[in-house]
């Protein structure tokens, strides 16, 4: 339990279905956590799941105060150094091509692909040799689905950028790689599905697209960021590892 | 504190050394229960070195390229151990450097042998052991950055290393409704006695197979190791289907 011992660790989108579980798990494995997200008021639930190793800091990523908020509380919080960054925020958007409008695209872009980039690059002064940032593609980073094209090209450009990151700051030994995930069982799907007239039906066949017949569950994801976080994964980076029960090979 | 393979049975082809050896001492360090297949009688050493660290291990002799020798492999594995939940492919050879228009028949032939078929006979026999077993199963095989980009003078092993990683794909299709995952790993250069063989003679040559690295240093066999390992276990249970680049970024380029 003790495979990310010591590594000071900044978890994004640490409210939702899957940054709650990664604050409990990373912990748990060791890691002190600086925990944010949008939300205002979840410290005490998130500080809950492991008491003195997680702090919150409520921040909007996809703000330049946000950012500075999250990244300078961390690195003091931290007394200066930060071990892994896991960029794990991000929101969906499923529109058809013809309907997306410039302020959606802006959104799913801000929020999912722009933020991951500034924050990553103000984190990394503070990164030694040796850290580790996790960016969240999507498996429609890959594969291209029905009415989610704005989505794709967002997931689509973090799974590129991750690869540039991983060359530009490969010279400080910093390793930068990306989980590409299925459809998970979090809020963030049943919410997508719940005005849907079909929304069982869209399920299943979401589920029939996994070579697995299911959607995964949010731990399937975390070990996968805690592999990428810990030196285990020493000469991993630049890598888009696909967590989708076989959904992309397929 | 229990290991991430506790109690699982594993077999590790091509584990006398390299990279089979390190995932070899990796399952077992993990508290997996060995057997360590190899070609050559270097594959008692491994085993040796697990029962030093005080985990458990045997050695079978095994070509890869004959189907009845990989079907006694597995059958030794159910005697030896009661079952087989783990499986690494790893047994490869690179063959002769030789251009697409130099090469032999005989290279490519024992290449494909080794680093294709061999694969698909060492699934074959783990598959149908796991199907009996009713109960999951992870196999991993070892593709290549070359399974995912050419490579220079390698146009069997980067043909064997393309097909290694279609194979994944299809027995992980094939098998997922059996809970037995299929992925592979796709190691950079890696500092083994393969890669030293390769680059003998040609001293720009290892030179050049670092620059290729952005991380500008091979990799050491204990890093796929780990990554195989950690593919095996319930970890990954939502990972199939998959090739893992372990390359220090040299696919992302």
């Amino acid at each position: 339990m003790d495979r990310l011992k010591g590594k000071n660790t900044i978890i994004t989108g640490a409210a939702g279905g899957q940054g709650k579980v990664a604050c409990r798990m990373f912990a748990a494995e060791g890691a002190r956590v600086f925990a944010s997200d949008i939300v205002a008021d979840a410290a005490a639930e998130i500080e809950a799941l492991a008491p003195g190793a997680i702090t919150y800091l409520a921040a909007d990523v996809t703000r330049p105060e946000g950012i500075r908020a999250i990244v300078d509380g961390a690195t003091r919080a931290f007394g200066g150094r930060i071990d892994v960054l896991y960029n794990n925020h991000g929101v969906i958007l499923g529109k058809p091509f013809l309907e997306t409008t410039p302020e959606e695209w802006d959104r799913v872009h801000n929020v999912d692909l722009k933020s991951v980039y500034f924050l990553s690059q103000r984190a990394v002064p503070a990164m030694p040799a040796g850290s580790s940032i996790i960016n969240i593609s999507s498996v429609g980073g890959l594969l291209a689905m029905q009415n989610m094209s704005a989505y794709s090209a967002a997931k689509g450009g973090v799974a590129m950028l991750t690869r540039g990151m991983a060359l530009d700051l490969s010279p400080r030994k910093i390793r930068v790689n990306a989980i590409a995930p299925g459809a998970i069982d979090t809020p963030m799907p049943h919410n997508f599905l719940k005005d849907l007239p079909d929304k069982e039906g869209i399920w299943n066949a979401i589920e029939e697209r996994h070579m697995m017949r299911r959607f995964g569950q949010p731990h399937e994801v975390v070990t996968m960021a805690i592999f990428l976080a810990s030196d285990e994964s020493s000469f991993m980076t630049g890598s888009v590892v696909a967590v989708d029960g076989g959904w992309s090979a397929f | 504190m229990p290991g991430l393979l506790e109690g699982k049975v594993a077999m590790i082809t091509g584990a006398a050394s390299g990279i089979g050896r390190a995932t070899a001492l990796a399952a077992a360090r993990e508290g997996a229960k060995v057997l360590v297949v190899d070609a050559v009688p270097a594959g008692e050493d491994t085993v040796k070195l697990i029962k030093q660290a005080g985990g458990q291990a045997a050695f079978h002799k095994c070509d890869v390229t004959r189907a009845a020798e990989v079907e006694a492999t597995v059958a030794a594995a159910v005697k030896l151990f009661g079952r087989l939940d783990c499986a690494h492919n790893n047994a490869g050879i690179i063959g002769k450097s030789l251009h697409t228009a130099d090469d032999t028949e005989e290279n490519f032939d024992r290449i494909i042998a080794v680093d294709l078929k061999g694969v698909w006979l060492c699934m074959k026999y783990e598959i149908l052991q796991m199907l009996k077993q009713h109960a999951r199963g992870a196999i991993v095989n070892t593709a290549s950055a070359a399974g995912l980009v050419g490579s220079h003078g390698q146009p069997a092993y980067t043909a064997a290393k393309h097909g290694v990683i279609g194979l994944t794909k299809v027995a992980a299709l094939e098998y997922a409704r059996h809970d037995i995952r299929v992925n592979s790993v796709c190691p950079g250069v890696i500092d083994t006695a393969m890669v030293a063989e390769m680059v003998t003679g040609h001293p720009r040559l290892r030179d050049r197979l670092i620059s290729v690295e952005p991380i500008r240093r091979m990799g050491k066999p204990e890093e796929i190791g780990e990554a195989v390992v950690w593919l095996m276990s319930d970890h990954a249970s939502f990972v199939t289907g998959a090739s893992l680049p372990v390359d220090g970024a040299m696919t992302a380029q």
